[in-house]
């Protein structure tokens, strides 16, 4: 399905290449054949539910979990010299990545020093990444004691003090508040923006509906990949087109001779619509007391495509 | 794959995770206060509380006149499986097989003295000589005393310790205590400072940058070197201060001791911390790896006072050779040279073999 979408992968063009990925675990087949293409400077989502396998084939991606088959590209390299490219990875894992007991300033020192950054440079750099977060304010507090919003800002800071090319952050947003969550969106698309790839593992749709990319799936398969929009185009979702009527068995007759599919639930009417001018006939043949036009979601395209 | 190591950097990721270590723990009072504490209330406790029975002390006997008490008291000694006795030709010849450790004590029978010479060191083995050679005196007193005509004056004991003093039990077992504290704190707290690790996303996010395993737990051993240190002179003062015992020592010997236990223990600490999932595991598990060494080391309790058939294990354990090597180098005033072997050497392996599983299964866990 995603060589249909995708023309074939060459590699300078991107930052994660994948093909064939199988994995079980005590015969459990984890991941199935998958293959992925993760573009340069994109925010990438890995879309779909709890246990599709979206943490495990993030793992793979930085050496973490061992292939049964197939193999990964990760910026150039081959997973087995993966360590090569550690350099230029960011890493933020689902578990707390902070030291609990360490202050924000002694968390970003240590981080700092992993990839040898030091002296004038790293202070430099930690008063950076603490003004990306916008949290200049809390180099001394001790992580543990941070909410659940400020402790995941300071763990991205903490993923962003090498300046990395490539980020991967694991379910960044559970448990964050709305206005963090809408801030960290903010920052994603900055770092994609600048030419950074950003790698995001999520089962909210709403969320993948902000990345430039996502890759759909379900059961260790890759179901999809693709733009969002372009997604729901190939899951053959269309625009709906609800209007509330007065007398709804009249208009739907009207509607049903011109040659259309209709659904009725009330008082209301839903029609799919594919082109914008037929949505201005249908309204002038009806006049509607009131109408509402449904965008299909990714969770339709999801649901469409899973089946 | 060819990958240049930049040694300096190398250096330099080894220094940011031994300084975080050391910051977390000092921020972690309770820890702290057990650092200081332990050894004192280890110390106190089996310092005063232990004696026991003993076989396979090492004797030298010198007869120098035999009459009918001294025949006795050799009969005692003899009758005694405790020892296993050796036959000298003379005084100074005890002293120096003493010095050498080949003896653990010696027995001269003469005219008018029964002299017996022994280890400062480990006064229970001393203290169980004095008692069978008491009792050998008392046997030939009644003998004595019982025929007529009136017998020769009993000749007198008297006692000499090789090493000048008489040590207390809390004394010897001072030094040795010393290890088994750093062994214990260390390990323990390397357990649990690597599971924590896995439970968090620390290891994983750790894993996925420029620092490897082997630096990962180099920058432990850091740490730990500097907390054993630190517990190393705390210790010292105690035993010095408060228990005033003679501390004869080489100071860098005994460096060295604390530096190879306690980057051992770390190592072997981590390797456990691959065996638990949960801290209350760990607590478990501690004192089934832990006090068997412990006990069997030496430390509480003379190598001479376990049974033979426990021996082996004794000489297994790490713990043993820390213990042997910090009384020799604390106590006799030993150097390096001196504890070479099999003391040092035996550390050394403890090290490296630990060092390499537990990097080893870092590797493994995660893959």
């Amino acid at each position: 399905m995603s060589a249909e979408l995708m023309q074939e992968p060459t590699k300078d063009k991107f930052a994660v290449v994948g093909r064939n990925i199988s994995k079980s675990f005590d015969k459990l087949h984890v991941l199935q054949d998958l293959s992925v293409h993760i573009p340069r400077g994109v925010t990438y989502c890995l879309l779909g539910p709890n246990g599709s396998g979206k943490t495990t084939l993030m793992r793979m991606i930085m050496g973490l979990v061992k292939l049964d088959s197939g193999e990964i590209y990760v910026l150039d390299e081959p997973l087995d010299r993966i360590s090569l490219v550690y350099p230029r990875l960011g890493y933020m894992p689902q578990q707390r990545p902070l030291y609990p007991d360490l202050t924000v300033q002694e968390n970003l020192e240590f981080y700092a020093g992993l990839y040898g950054i030091r002296g004038q440079e790293r202070a430099r750099k930690i008063a950076e990444v603490l003004q990306i977060v916008d949290l200049s304010q809390t180099q001394n507090r001790v992580t543990g004691m941070l909410s659940g919003g400020m402790y995941q800002r300071i763990s991205l800071a903490c993923t962003l003090i090498n300046n990395p090319d490539l980020l991967l952050l694991d379910e960044p947003t559970v448990g964050i508040d709305p206005v963090t969550k809408q801030s960290f969106w903010g920052y994603f698309r900055e770092l994609a923006k600048n030419g950074k790839t950003v790698i995001i593992t999520t089962h909210i749709m709403e969320e993948a509906e902000r990345c430039d990319m996502v890759g759909f799936m379900r059961n260790g398969i890759m179901l999809a990949e693709s733009s969002p929009d372009e997604l729901k185009k190939f899951a053959g979702l269309k625009k709906r087109l609800q209007m509330k009527v007065e007398d709804p068995e009249h208009e739907m007759a009207k509607l049903v001779a011109e040659g259309l599919e209709v659904s009725r639930v009330g008082d209301q009417l839903v029609i799919e619509v594919t082109e914008a001018g037929k949505m201005r006939d249908i309204l002038d043949t009806v006049m509607p007391v009131d109408f509402n036009v449904i965008e299909p979601t990714l969770e339709d395209a999801f649901l469409k495509l899973a089946i | 794959m060819v990958q240049i190591v930049d040694i300096s950097q190398s250096l330099y990721r080894i220094w940011s995770v031994g300084l975080r270590v050391i910051r977390q723990t000092k921020r972690d009072r309770r820890t702290v206060v057990a650092l200081i504490i332990n050894p004192i209330i280890l110390m106190l406790l089996i310092g005063y509380a232990f004696s026991g029975t003993f076989t396979g002390i090492n004797l030298g006997i010198v007869e120098l006149n035999m009459g009918p008490v001294q025949e006795n008291v050799l009969n005692h000694l003899q009758a005694s499986n405790i020892f296993s006795i050796t036959y000298l030709a003379s005084e100074s010849e005890a002293r120096k097989l003493i010095s050498d450790e080949t003896l653990n004590g010696v027995v001269v029978l003469g005219k008018d003295e029964i002299g017996l010479i022994l280890d400062g060191t480990s006064p229970q083995v001393a203290g169980s000589i004095v008692t069978v050679v008491e009792a050998g005196m008392q046997a030939a007193a009644m003998q004595i005393l019982s025929q007529s005509p009136a017998p020769a004056q009993l000749p007198t004991i008297t006692q000499h310790y090789v090493y000048g003093y008489d040590l207390e039990v809390k004394d010897s077992v001072g030094p040795a205590l010393l290890g088994v504290t750093i062994f214990f704190f260390t390990s323990l707290n390397t357990t649990i400072g690597f599971l924590r690790e896995r439970l968090q996303g620390t290891l994983e996010k750790v894993m996925v940058s420029p620092l490897n395993r082997m630096e990962l737990v180099s920058g432990y051993i850091l740490a730990y070197l500097v907390l054993s240190i630190a517990q190393s002179v705390i210790t010292f003062v105690i035993l010095v201060v408060g228990f005033k015992v003679p501390i004869g020592g080489n100071l860098l010997a005994v460096l060295v001791i604390v530096v190879l236990l306690s980057a051992g223990s770390l190592s072997f600490g981590a390797v456990l911390s691959n065996f638990v999932t949960t801290e209350f595991q760990v607590m478990q598990l501690n004192p089934v790896v832990t006090f068997p060494q412990t006990i069997l080391s030496g430390a509480w309790v003379p190598i001479q006072s376990i049974p033979d058939w426990l021996r082996p294990l004794s000489y297994i354990f790490p713990l043993t050779y820390a213990s042997d090597a910090l009384k020799l180098t604390l106590l006799k005033g030993a150097s390096l040279t001196d504890i070479l072997y099999p003391d040092i050497f035996a550390l050394l392996i403890f090290f490296v073999v630990t060092f390499f599983v537990a990097t080893f299964m870092i590797k493994k866990e995660i893959a």
